[in-house]
């Protein structure tokens, strides 16, 4: 398989209070198409900085970040918008939504703004419904982003990141703010998006959430330190097995 | 902890505090700087005529040897409280020898010229400090507008000759004259020294005499004179010498209504950026209630930050708006004495304390609404606390090709339409502002003006030429009016211009209905060389026959007589009756005049001149080469195109008023801009999580900005549309009135559709997307890891 992100000696480093922080230091990875990849860490590590600077959200101090050959780095403010309303696809811990849009528009939003697809909006609203219903939340469609359920926005919000048939996603944190129930539901759906080629790249504190990814990074201080191979989550992979393979992986690095 | 809380927000949420601290000084600003100049603006008349020691009737009068004099009937006079008597010299063009190397017939004169020293304790002239005007032998000083005529300026000289004698004067100060100043008034004063005034009184010119009289009774007082035959140039009362400052007042009555329409602007901001501010902390509120903090605890954190913000904001304010108000009255005190708005500290003061009692005021009723929400409500919600309100009004999904930037800023509008609704009134009032001086001053050049000139629009031109013999103005008769006038002709005629020329002759008459103890002293026209059909009626017939009169309406209204009636006018000696054929409006003399038929028989009485000369070429078809051709061949004579000659009498130029039309533009504009730079930060600042979300779901710069440029540029177009719409009730309402005060209380107020309606509203949109745009710039600051910090 061909890499789809390759991240080289990326360096992120904020300057707070005239002191500097370096809070990445030389990272250096890839994910390959279709792949999903967990990034774990303790609190401070860089985590969520890798994530939304490797998806262009955010500028790099140094290094390189290729997707599809593209190096972002390289790209104008307008291109990385463009590759992140055609390419990308995100879902945050907090599920923002614009609140005066029902969850329906919402979902929709970047499609509409898309120029490089050429779906009608027909085309369009049919694929919203589509994947709706593939979430389970289209008797919610008409209702504002306040009338729901905190799992039914995060689906929402998936949805939302899947209308421009994305090759990648990035999650920070998707079940973060979520119950046990909800939590599973929503790993299902990403496994199950994945599964369909959609690459993932996902932030989280979770080991259950980790070990249902292909791989796991591990960074810690702003560096990656190790990485696990899980291979695909298959729907009847054995999951406690994988928990336990990744568990012990963690308790190793000191987690 | 209260002081640490206090201290944290103010810190964490520098930016909204900042606008907020903004807001408070730019309604301090306007609310202390419109009240202190509708203050000023409105005693302004009032400290003139103080100033200037100018008592309740002013007379001038030729003394005729062997006649009784006026200074003889008003010794012992029970009628009359004081009165002083100055003398003065009645300057004419051809006492001027040269000035500033031209030679004197180029010398332009505009109504009548008093050549005076100071009087000492009446009528006083200012500087332009507002000291008494003191010059020294061979000097003279004169209103700034007289040099302005001349094209001359301090320093420069003027000669001229008196009689025998020759006087050569240094022009030392532009003159403020509180009495003369007004620009409707026809007379000026030069101020020489009481030197160089004894020298030209011994040379023997006659001289006028001048009463500054104070009565017990002034409607009393006038009538008892009216009756008496003095030979009278001019008489004014007070309220007319006030009057006289109508176009200041014009002025000064646009900048009260934009004063007022500032203070609302001013008022709406604030309850708009204090419910703003206060919804954005709903859930912060939410978190302190939840944690047990009582209500009132809640509200005093409000209220003690509020009071610090506004006490920086209405001092910085308070000083601030003493500049702004005397930069805002420059444009009337050119003419007019007026206060110095820093003596009126005081109301800036009142008014700044006013802001701040009304910010917490507003503070206090806006933290009431915590007690009807739970704090449940405000943590889940995070955002108003309206939880189960729903917001979206459109549908994304329903449009088929609207752009999404373009659905957002329409769905946000609709989604919170009370918010919008400040702003469009906000914008409304900033083009009511507008529009309404704007319909003012296209009235004020307008034909219809014109014609409540008594000017014939047909004429190819107007000619104002003083009507010498020898030295000095006299009074003439019909008679010589008209010879005054084939005079021009011929001298016309002479150059190959061959035209027709008429005029209307001024008198002064008394008239009474029934009792001659009620008689009234009116300016009377009679058409000199025409019928005077050109004078529009407003009801009735031109008077043709010699017993016949028009009267202006406010005559008919204050003699209470209709038309069919009869009034008595006492012409010379005579006592006659004369019935009243048509009534008229016109600014002469403020709309109070009559109107005698070109028939009247008035052969020898005195006229006190003559209305512009107006010309009608036979032999060449008039264009403004001829005009430009015949000013060049005929530089004795001031000549004026229809525009011009009216402006001579307001006193104002084509370019003055497009100045005011272009300060109020400016000023309308920069609030505007400003008013929409700090509310495109409010809303970028409120906003920094939705425009996060968009800009990370692949949204670009320029669409957000887009949606946040089109939706005030959307709220714009409805403000600006609303306020054009209101404009046009309130033509009638706030423009006509100010007409009516001169004299024509039916004018038709004049409206340039394309430039009130298209090219100023356009100018408007065009200040406001500009400034739109600049605030949006504060998007691309935004860091998309606020993400996470946002709400």
């Amino acid at each position: 398989m061909s890499d789809q992100l390759r991240v080289r000696n990326l360096c992120k480093t904020y300057i707070i209070n005239k002191r500097q922080n370096n809070v990445l230091r030389n990272v250096n990875f890839e994910i390959e198409q279709g792949e999903m990849v967990a990034i774990m860490g303790p609190s401070g590590s860089g985590k969520t900085t890798l994530l939304y600077t490797v998806s262009g959200m955010d500028k790099v101090t140094a290094g390189n970040i290729e997707f599809f050959g593209k190096e972002l780095s390289g790209l104008s403010d307008n291109e990385v918008s463009n590759v992140r309303l055609n390419e990308m696809g995100f879902v945050f811990q907090q599920m923002y939504m614009l609140k005066n849009l029902s969850i329906y528009d919402n979902i929709i939003l970047p499609a509409y703004q898309s120029k490089e697809k050429t779906y009608t909006r027909k085309e369009i609203n049919g694929y919203a419904v589509e994947l709706m219903h593939k979430l389970g939340i289209t008797e919610v469609a008409d209702n504002d982003i306040n009338e729901v359920s905190g799992g039914q926005l995060q689906r929402a919000c998936i949805c939302r990141s899947l209308i421009n048939k994305p090759r990648i996603i990035f999650a920070d944190e998707p079940t973060g703010a979520l119950n046990q129930q909800s939590s599973s539901e929503v790993m299902k759906i990403l496994n199950q998006i994945n599964r369909e080629g959609t690459s993932i790249m996902l932030v989280t504190h979770d080991q259950k959430v980790a070990a249902k990814c292909e791989r796991i990074l591990y960074i810690e201080d702003g560096n990656i330190r190790d990485e696990i191979r899980l291979g695909k989550c298959g729907e009847s992979s054995d999951r406690r097995e994988r928990e336990k393979k990744l568990s012990t992986w963690l308790m190793d690095l000191g987690w | 902890m209260f002081y640490r809380i206090l201290m944290k927000d103010l810190k964490h949420k520098w930016g909204i505090n900042v606008i907020l601290f903004l807001f408070m000084t730019l309604a301090t600003v306007f609310v202390a700087s419109s009240v202190n100049n509708i203050l000023v603006i409105s005693n302004a008349t009032d400290y003139c005529m103080e100033k200037g020691s100018v008592g309740e009737v002013y007379v001038s009068t030729f003394e005729v040897e062997g006649e009784k004099t006026l200074g003889e009937w008003l010794k012992g006079n029970k009628l009359v409280k004081n009165y002083s008597k100055n003398e003065a010299f009645i300057l004419s063009s051809s006492n001027i020898e040269s000035f500033r190397g031209r030679d004197g017939s180029e010398y332009q004169i505009n109504g009548l010229i008093m050549l005076q020293n100071q009087w000492h304790d009446n009528m006083l002239i200012y500087d332009q400090e507002g000291k008494l005007a003191h010059l020294n032998d061979g000097e003279i000083g004169m209103q700034q507008k007289e040099l302005d005529r001349n094209g001359l300026k301090v320093g420069d000289t003027i000669c001229m000759k008196f009689g025998n004698i020759k006087k050569e004067f240094k022009i030392a100060l532009a003159i403020m004259d509180p009495a003369f100043g007004g620009d409707y008034v026809g007379t000026t004063r030069y101020l020489i020294s009481d030197h160089d005034l004894q020298d030209i009184k011994d040379t023997g010119m006659p001289m006028n005499y001048n009463y500054n009289i104070n009565t017990y009774d002034k409607d009393a007082f006038s009538k008892a004179m009216n009756k008496q035959a003095f030979s009278i140039i001019i008489s004014i009362d007070q309220d007319m010498f006030a009057f006289s400052y109508i176009v200041s007042m014009i002025t000064a009555g646009v900048l009260i209504i934009v004063g007022i329409c500032l203070i609302i602007i001013a008022f709406l901001i604030l309850r708009f950026t204090i419910v703003f501010t206060l919804q954005e902390d709903y859930k912060e509120i939410g978190i302190m209630k939840a944690i047990g903090v009582r209500n009132f605890m809640i509200k005093k954190i409000y209220l003690v930050k509020y009071l610090v913000l506004v006490c920086l904001g209405t001092i910085i304010g308070c000083f601030t708006s003493v500049p702004i108000s005397n930069w805002m009255l420059k444009s009337v005190s050119k003419t007019m004495m007026m206060e110095n708005a820093s003596v009126n500290f005081g109301i800036n003061v009142i008014c700044s304390l006013g802001v701040a009692l009304l910010v917490l005021l507003l503070c206090y009723l806006c933290t009431n609404k915590l007690r009807t929400f739970s704090a449940i409500e405000a943590i889940r919600s995070g955002q108003t606390g309206e939880r189960f309100k729903r917001n979206s009004v459109l549908f994304l999904h329903k449009r088929k090709s609207m752009p999404t930037p373009l659905f957002l800023a329409l769905n946000d509008i609709l989604s919170n339409i009370k918010r919008y609704v400040v702003l469009i009134l906000i914008f409304a009032i900033g083009t009511i502002v507008i529009i309404l001086p704007l319909n003012a001053i296209t009235s004020l050049k307008s034909d219809e003006m014109a014609r409540n000139f008594a000017l014939d629009l047909d004429a190819d031109f107007y000619l104002n030429e003083t009507v010498k013999d020898n030295d000095n103005v006299e009074v003439l008769d019909r008679k010589a009016l008209i010879q005054q006038m084939d005079t021009i002709k011929e001298d016309f005629k002479r150059k190959n211009y061959d035209m027709d020329i008429n005029s209307i002759g001024f008198y002064s008459f008394s008239y009474y209905v029934e009792d001659d103890d009620d008689s009234y002293q009116f300016m009377t026209f009679i058409p000199l060389n025409t019928d005077g059909s050109y004078i529009e009626l407003l009801d009735g017939t031109t008077p043709v026959n010699d017993n016949e009169i028009a009267l202006s309406e406010k005559v008919m209204q204050k003699m209470g007589v209709n038309i069919g009636d009869t009034i008595h006018v006492k012409i010379g000696d005579d006592d006659r009756k004369f019935i009243i054929t048509g009534s008229y409006q016109n600014y002469m003399q403020m709309g109070q005049s009559g109107f005698l038929s070109a028939n009247a028989n008035v052969d020898g009485v005195n006229s006190s001149g003559c209305w512009y000369y107006q010309c009608y070429l036979n032999n060449k078809d008039f264009n403004n080469t001829i005009l430009t051709q015949i000013r060049e061949e005929f530089p004795e004579y001031t000549i004026y195109d229809v525009q011009q000659a009216m402006e001579s009498q307001l006193g104002s130029t084509s370019s003055q008023l497009d100045n005011i039309k272009i300060m109020i533009v400016l000023l309308i504009s920069i609030i505007n801009m400003l008013i929409t730079i700090l509310m495109m930060k409010i809303f970028i600042m409120s906003e920094k999580s939705q425009i996060a979300v968009l800009r990370s779901i692949g949204y670009s710069l320029a669409a957000v900005r887009r949606w946040q440029i089109l939706r005030i540029g959307i709220v714009l177009a409805i403000g600006v549309f609303t306020g054009a719409i209101l404009s046009i009730p309130l033509n009638d309402i706030a423009v006509r009135p100010i007409f009516g005060m001169m004299g024509a209380t039916h004018m038709k107020i004049q409206v340039n559709a394309i430039e009130a309606y298209l090219v100023y509203p356009l100018v408007m949109l065009g200040v406001i997307l500009i400034a739109a745009f600049i605030g949006s710039r504060s998007i691309k600051k935004l860091n998309l890891m606020e993400i996470n910090n946002a709400e």
